[in-house]
């Protein structure tokens, strides 16, 4: 009976908190480290998913394409409201292609710059606008796979995927947390070469919308926080984050 | 020879020292990286047909000077850039970087009486003509092309930015036309094949970002999205 209560208890728990984060756990790309945290280094973990439509610029062929990612990010404050980010991680590229061309871990980094600055220049309790902020960012990311990379037993094929993005949109600080919508333009490019008797062929893949919009969220709880970031019209997925302020 | 480099030091420094008496305050001096990435084409008179689809990228290194004196400032920058074209049927070449050079010119008035706002409107023109070229990936299906190649690039952009200050920082972002004339001769022992390549779009989105932590040094990281995109970063020292 005691445990029927406690377990009752933690599943209620359970899922208040689901929907309490919601809407900070739809999310990213982002590497947004916590924007609140803009002016203190901060370190987070990044898990990122998304899908979008590519087409094989030589080909002409079009379709979609997985990108997974998980990273360890780092962000240092330069200025009131800029910071630069750096991260590490694992990226998996699964394009939906029959011809394969698919790496389920390559090493993955990235830079960026944000900006997160008060939309209006008023002091606080003279504007309806206090609250709100203008979120900027640019953010570039590269990955190669670990290992070989076929699409049959004689073509060995060397990938690189870059992708890098710009993005602006307002962003609500609360006590406790913000929410913010944006617009992005990000490009990804898969190229590969590949070598065939005396020759090299070079080829790649690249997005087919980059412009898209972005909700994305925030909750804090005292120096840690968990952020995120729902990403449509140009890829449907999203970030999660995990992170601590120093 | 070091009394050579000690003159040439000493030289540098005597430049420096008039430059920040003559034009204090209004002479910048600094460098810029531009990564241009997949600009994409049409080739219009090449030598096969299936050529026709292009992607060209380029990456740029350059030193630039600018002369402001409210509301209007003008500039001039050269470098070096390379240039890699990769057409549909897979040909990439890859051309050594050669001297680009170029001018700008802006204007900026504040919107508003707290100066926190602007609009800038701004014109650029750039110039080079790469040709040390090496063939890097061969075509699927047809034969190379083979050749020698010179290419004059020539690329001119008009943009206006609406701008935003808070202290040490400043935002804009604005739309840019871009007019790029790509004009490629293919030169082979008996004959010269002249053709152009045509962007595919030519109207974008600007977006910068200017940090000035020391009221003498600016860097700046600015996006265009107008092909694909290109991307610039720079840092300038105020005499």
């Amino acid at each position: 009976m005691k445990h029927a209560v406690i377990r009752r208890a933690c599943s209620v728990a359970a899922v208040r908190m689901f929907f309490a984060l919601t809407p900070a756990v739809w999310a990213i790309d982002a590497g947004i480290l916590g924007r609140a945290w803009q002016n203190h280094p901060a370190v987070s973990v990044r898990y990122t998913l998304e899908n979008r439509d590519v087409y094989e610029y030589d080909n002409r062929g079009s379709g979609e394409a997985d990108l997974e990612g998980r990273f360890l990010a780092v962000s240092v404050p330069v200025g009131h409201g800029i910071a630069l980010e750096g991260e590490v991680g694992q990226e998996s590229w699964d394009p939906h292609s029959k011809h394969g061309l698919d790496y389920d871990a390559g090493t993955a980094w990235g830079v960026g710059a944000t900006a997160l600055l008060p939309l209006t220049a008023r002091q606080p309790g003279q504007s309806v606008f206090q609250r709100i902020f203008l979120g900027w960012a640019v953010r570039y990311r590269r990955a190669e796979p670990d290992s070989d990379f076929r699409r049959d037993v004689r073509q060995k094929f060397d990938p690189e995927v870059e992708e890098w993005q710009v993005s602006c949109g307002l962003v609500s600080r609360y006590r406790a947390g913000s929410v913010g919508l944006g617009l992005r333009y990000s490009q990804v490019d898969l190229a590969y070469s590949h070598p065939e008797r005396d020759r090299k062929r070079e080829g790649g893949f690249e997005e087919d919308e980059p412009w898209g919009l972005f909700l994305e969220g925030e909750l804090r709880a005292g120096q840690a926080f968990v952020c995120g970031e729902f990403r449509f019209l140009d890829v449907s997925g999203g970030t999660v984050a995990l992170g601590w302020r120093f | 020879m070091k009394s050579m480099n000690r003159v040439m030091v000493l030289a540098a420094g005597g430049l420096l020292l008039a430059a920040q008496a003559t034009w204090a305050g209004n002479l910048l001096v600094g460098v810029r990286v531009e990564d241009l990435k997949l600009l994409k084409c049409r080739q219009h008179g090449g030598v096969k047909p299936e050529y026709d689809e292009y992607r060209l990228s380029a990456l740029r290194y350059c030193l630039v000077g600018e002369w402001r004196r409210a509301p209007f400032s003008i500039g001039a920058l050269a470098g070096f850039a390379d240039l890699t074209t990769h057409s549909s049927e897979g040909e990439t070449v890859e051309f050594d970087p050669e001297l680009l050079w170029g001018f700008f010119v802006s204007g900026e008035w504040p919107l508003g009486g707290k100066g926190i706002t602007a609009l800038r409107l701004g014109a650029a023109y750039a110039h080079y003509e790469p040709e040390q070229e090496k063939v890097t990936a061969a075509p699927k299906h047809a034969l190379s092309t083979g050749g020698d190649l010179r290419i004059e690039w020539t690329e001119m952009k008009v943009w206006a930015e609406l701008v935003r200050r808070w202290s040490a920082v400043e935002l804009s972002v604005g739309p840019v036309w871009q007019d790029v004339t790509i004009d490629q001769d293919r030169t082979y022992p008996d004959r010269t094949i002249s053709s152009s390549f045509d962007p595919e779009d030519e109207v974008g989105l600007l977006s910068r970002l200017r940090w000035t932590p020391y009221p003498q040094i600016t860097a700046d990281v600015a996006v265009e999205a107008v092909h694909r995109s290109a991307l610039s970063l720079g840092i300038t020292y105020r005499f």
